[in-house]
């Protein structure tokens, strides 16, 4: 009895001896085991959401991929190294990984950061120019008579710039570029179009200024008095003895930008004229008119040759040409004629005559005069 | 002797406890919280609360990095307490960011429907004035500039009711301001138009 229970004792005791060495062995690998890198895991991730956080999916979109790819590689090397015994683990690759991610996540930062930030004051600066160039078509041409699609282009170009703007604001910087492109091209072309139509137009002023001149210096000479209508401006001179004495605001053809050419071109003639009739209340629709002899020598001239080269249809020169009243409506309505406000027609009905040269000019400025180019 | 065999039953009972009692990794818990982040992004939470699905997906990688460090330590050691933690958390994030991506979509895209609603409502604004507008020999050239504009717009507004289906509420918002600036600016047109002729008269 004693013998075998000192044998179940010896028995236990080196059991107990032998797990006692065994934890006090697997402690020591244990301690000796290496740390998994999880402060360099750590930074990899920090500086994934850092270049997330200035959308490098957008603005570095491989370079972020990239990290990220490297991210979960280094991951899945933890996991493999986790699945071994942990003196047996290597970190080495995992490290290796992680430090590539890190770093191509700093590249996708400062890549973002660069773009957004070129794309920012890029564009801002382009938005301006193109509010610009629209501001200025808004103040120069708008209500310009303009031919083709020029502004249709000019509307488009609105549209786009607003909705580029829009995008702008919320920091859509990628969305902006396309509509802002669009917008730039058309008012551009907008602007050349029309700036190509009056400055064709204005190629007459020297004709138009000597007109001026001759009808100031034959008020004076005549100690008369005499009339200049400035279509560009939208205005009637009246001169005495050679000196401005009134100016009035004045409204004309729809097609008012060119001389009128013919029967229902709706156009305000251009040329040097006079008075054939004064016409009061009783013989005008138009409260008060002045007829004027329309069409002169020129204008039969270039109607003539007009129709004969086939430029003009052969509908008649028209006629019945008048500065009338009826006008202050703030559009150009007429169908050639000049209008007043019946106000303005009645002082000018006091100081002019039959035989009053009125002299129409498309302008008397220049074009760079009126709006800097 | 009797304190000797007691002392070895108990160093058996430890090592069966250190051997039998290694944590579970909350693998359930994972699966869970990756299905509430795709569910967001599958809400567009990218887009419309950016800010907020970075802060779960943030959330999501501080719980996979603690699994992965407790997965490194000896079995008896490990506890994914914390990283289970992390995990409810990143779930309910997650179905809160959904929820405020879908309210934030459902916002915007008000937005986009009312702005184009009161569009629309202005160019039918508009095409009435144009009927009061001075006409014939008084104003048909400026009719028919604004008519051209007018239809510019009602095309504008066609792209956006499109991109309102398509779901591209975004960009919905900033075309129909743009059509609603520009109508706006026919109105006025008009309406100063009209005001002129009434004067006159």
């Amino acid at each position: 009895m004693g013998k075998t229970v000192k044998i179940i004792k010896r028995t236990f005791i080196g059991i107990l001896l032998v797990s006692v060495s065994t934890v006090v062995i697997f402690g020591i690998l244990l301690l000796l085991s290496p740390n998994p890198p999880i402060e360099s895991l750590n930074i990899a991730q920090a500086e994934v959401g850092r270049a997330k956080d200035v959308e490098a999916q957008k603005y570095a979109k491989p370079t972020i991929e990239a990290a990220e790819d490297l991210l979960a590689q280094a991951q899945f090397e933890w996991k493999l190294q986790n699945q071994k015994y942990s003196f047996l683990r290597d970190y080495g690759k995992m490290i290796k990984l992680t430090k590539d991610a890190t770093e191509k996540a700093k590249q996708a930062f400062e890549k973002s950061v660069s773009l957004r930030s070129t794309m920012q004051v890029e564009l801002g600066a382009k938005l301006k120019e193109v509010d610009e160039q629209l501001n200025h078509f808004d103040q120069n041409y708008a209500d310009l008579p303009l031919k083709g699609t020029t502004r249709q282009n000019y509307t488009t170009a609105r549209l786009r710039y607003v909705e580029s703007k829009e995008a702008y604001e919320r920091g859509a910087y990628k969305d902006v570029g396309f509509n802002l492109d669009v917008a730039s091209q058309l008012i551009s072309r907008s602007v050349k179009d029309a700036h190509n139509y009056l400055s064709n137009y204005f190629e007459n002023l020297g004709k138009w200024r000597r007109w001026a001149d001759e009808t100031v210096s034959w008020s004076s000479r005549s100690n008369a008095s005499a009339i200049i209508v400035d279509k560009f401006a939208h205005k009637i001179y009246v001169y005495q003895d050679g000196k401005l004495k009134k100016e009035f605001s004045a409204e004309l053809g729809p097609n008012w930008i060119g001389a009128k050419q013919y029967r229902g071109d709706k156009a305000t003639p251009e040329g040097k004229y006079h008075i054939t009739k004064k016409k009061t209340s009783k013989y005008t629709g138009y409260y008060k008119a002045l007829l004027i002899n329309y069409p002169n020598d020129e204008d039969i001239q270039r109607y003539s040759i007009g129709v004969k080269n086939g430029n003009i249809p052969r509908r008649g020169i028209g006629n019945l040409i008048e500065i009338h009243g009826d006008g202050g409506r703030g559009i150009n309505w007429t169908d050639g004629c000049v209008a007043l406000t019946n106000n303005d027609i009645d002082k000018l009905f006091d100081c002019v005559g039959v035989g009053t040269p009125v002299t129409i000019v498309g302008s008397l400025r220049s074009l760079k005069e009126i709006n800097g180019f | 002797m009797k304190k000797n065999l007691m002392l070895t039953m108990a160093a058996f009972a430890v090592l069966t406890l250190m051997f039998t009692s290694c944590a579970k990794p909350p693998e359930m818990e994972v699966t869970n919280a990756k299905a509430a982040i795709e569910a967001a992004k599958a809400a567009e939470a990218e887009r419309y609360v950016a800010p907020q699905f970075k802060a779960v997906t943030d959330s999501l990688n501080v719980a996979l990095t603690e699994i992965e460090t407790q997965n490194s330590k000896f079995a008896l050691f490990r506890s994914y307490k914390k990283a289970t933690a992390t995990l409810a958390n990143t779930l309910t994030l997650a179905n809160t960011v959904k929820e405020n991506a879908a309210i934030r979509k459902e916002e915007v895209k008000q937005e986009a429907q009312n702005t184009l609603a009161a569009t629309t409502t202005l160019v039918a604004e508009v095409k009435e004035l144009i009927t009061k507008a001075p006409k014939g020999k008084e104003g048909k050239e400026a009719l028919e500039a604004i008519n051209s504009d007018l239809a510019l717009v009602e095309a504008s507004l066609a792209e956006v009711s499109t991109l309102i289906n398509n779901g591209d509420y975004l960009t919905a918002v900033d075309k129909v301001k743009a059509a609603n600036d520009k109508a706006a600016s026919l109105k006025t047109e008009l309406e100063e138009a009209i005001a002129k002729k009434s004067m006159k008269k």
